[in-house]
């Protein structure tokens, strides 16, 4: 009883500092408009992001943004893990590929994604593929590499251990590499995610014909400042969401080792 | 040697070094089931590398060695897997020995029980105190049945008192079992309350300094037993710290 009336307490107070901020952030934002020391035709008012908010509902609009843009960062962000994860294993087991495609691995890993998008439309036309592409890009060489080092820094004593109780190949990826890298790997995951979600914003600017990213665009010409601050601030809470569902997979039991201070 | 012995361990001039630093020089040594070996030498000198070679989990450069069973480590640095929980780390000693995962599961339990480790099934190794994770190590290791353990410094990152029941709760649990050890420590003393005999190590590069045969009698022999304290200062004598 004690305890649970404790953590929804502490939970309670650690809800009330950010929402603290925010509503300080809002009436800064209100007296700065009021003050005019931000001039109406530099930024919105909080009363304009209103109405352009209930003005994007309303259209239905926003919501088939949103679901273009989850669409194409889920399909392309699940596509790179698919790639990279069993890329990274097999990197991370065997210094042969890792000599051999390191260079290459490190090399398109520096390549700025949007510099793909011309291949992009040529090859994918505008819309949903070409930003899926250009997210698998800039997401597939990074969680290689990461994946790489991770698998690479498992002490050798856990391989000691899988030798002795005779386990299969198969058996040493289930059960010794893939939990020893686990915790790395969501912390990897959180941050692709992160990359995905503003790569897919600025695919869609250039490469695409909806989506949050082409409603920024569309807004910009439109000379729409309302509805830029209503996109972004959609984008924002859209990132925290995602960030939120993949940080939530480390509070799994068999993964909280990766986050403690053993008492070693 | 007698015929009715069989042998589990033979090393044959064993040597071994890394970037031409030799750890290892000329071990020899065999060891019959049942027997209680405890290697004892000053901390680097090669124990642990000693027992990587036993284990099979490196190999030797000159010499040669057999091994006529499945052995099973309990590593100095702990080898619990921190991802399963202490029923799932027991039930892993029995994969492929036991088929059916309901057995492992119940054999795992009565092997948790009988280290004193009821009612911690499902805590991680990181929720244990390091005493708790040596039992439940020894446990995976045990349930198995394997008829080699070697066993590096098991005891020694546990506080004096731990020390002292853990050495009885080991002769215990290997009582009535045929299971041969060769147990590493630094501490002349537990060679001398749980050893059948003791192998002491020189200095880096390791060679063995000399054997003991204790007399057999009721183990753990106390600490304040006469063999106990001779054989210790006996070790300590060769090891060349008078006291
Ligand atoms: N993989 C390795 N590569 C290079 N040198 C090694 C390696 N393993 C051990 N050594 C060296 O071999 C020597 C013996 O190491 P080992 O771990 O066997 O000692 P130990 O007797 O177990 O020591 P302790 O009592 O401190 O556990 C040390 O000098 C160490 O530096
Ligand atoms: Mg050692």
């Amino acid at each position: 009883m004690l305890p649970d009336k404790n953590s929804a307490q502490t939970a309670w107070k650690n809800c009330i500092p950010p929402v603290l901020v925010f509503l300080a952030a809002l009436g800064a934002w209100q007296i700065l408009m009021s003050q005019h020391v931000l001039p109406p035709s530099m930024f919105p008012t909080p009363r304009q992001v209103a109405k352009g908010f209930g003005e994007e509902m309303h259209s239905g609009r926003l919501y088939t943004d949103i679901i273009a843009s989850l669409w194409r960062v889920v399909v392309g962000f699940t596509l790179s893990v698919l790639v990279a994860l069993p890329a990274g294993i097999a990197l991370g087991q065997s210094s042969l590929l890792r000599s051999a495609f390191m260079p290459a691995l490190n090399f398109l890993r520096c390549l700025s994604p949007l510099a793909w998008i011309g291949f992009a439309i040529l090859w994918f036309g505008v819309g949903d593929n070409s930003a899926i592409f250009l997210i698998f890009l800039s997401l597939v060489f990074p969680i290689a590499l990461s994946v790489s080092t991770a698998v690479l820094s498992i002490p050798p004593l856990y391989y000691r251990v899988a030798k002795e109780l005779g386990l299969s190949q198969w058996e040493k990826l289930n059960q010794v590499i893939l939990p020893a890298i686990m915790p790395g790997l969501i912390t990897t995951l959180r941050v692709a995610m992160g990359v995905g979600w503003l790569v897919v914003v600025a695919a869609e600017m250039t490469a695409g014909n909806s989506g949050l990213g082409f409603a920024i665009y569309d807004d910009r010409n439109a000379l729409r400042q309302d509805l830029l601050v209503v996109h972004m601030i959609v984008i924002g809470i859209i990132g925290l969401l995602l960030d939120r569902m993949l940080a939530g997979i480390a509070s799994m039991p068999s993964v909280q080792w990766g986050y403690q201070q053993t008492n070693l | 040697m007698k015929p009715d012995t069989t042998t589990m361990l033979r090393l044959e001039n064993v040597s071994r070094s890394y970037s031409g630093r030799q750890v290892l020089q000329n071990i020899s040594f065999s060891v019959n089931a049942g027997e209680f070996v405890a290697v004892v030498g000053p901390s680097g000198c090669g124990k642990t590398t000693l027992l990587r070679l036993l284990g099979g989990h490196e190999t030797h450069d000159t010499g040669t060695l057999e091994r006529c069973a499945h052995t099973r480590t309990i590593y100095q640095q702990g080898g619990l897997l921190p991802w399963k929980t202490a029923l799932e780390n027991v039930a892993m000693g029995l994969l492929h020995i036991e088929k059916s995962n309901g057995k492992r599961i119940t054999l795992a339990n009565e092997m948790l029980g009988s280290v004193g480790m009821d009612g911690y099934q499902e805590s991680y190794p990181h929720q244990l105190s390091g005493g708790m994770r040596q039992r439940v190590e020894l446990a995976r290791a045990l349930v198995s049945g394997s008829e080699i353990l070697l066993m590096d410094e098991p005891f020694s990152a546990l506080d004096f008192l731990t020390r002292l029941k853990m050495r009885s709760e080991l002769i215990r649990l290997l009582k009535d079992k045929e299971q041969t050890v060769i147990f590493v420590t630094h501490d002349v003393e537990e060679a001398a309350q749980l050893a059948t005999r003791i192998i002491l190590l020189t200095r880096r590069p390791a060679a063995i300094a000399c054997e003991i045969t204790l007399p057999e009698m009721e183990r753990p022999r106390s600490l304040s037993h006469p063999v106990v304290i001779d054989t210790a200062e006996k070790m300590l004598n060769v090891l060349g710290m008078h006291v």
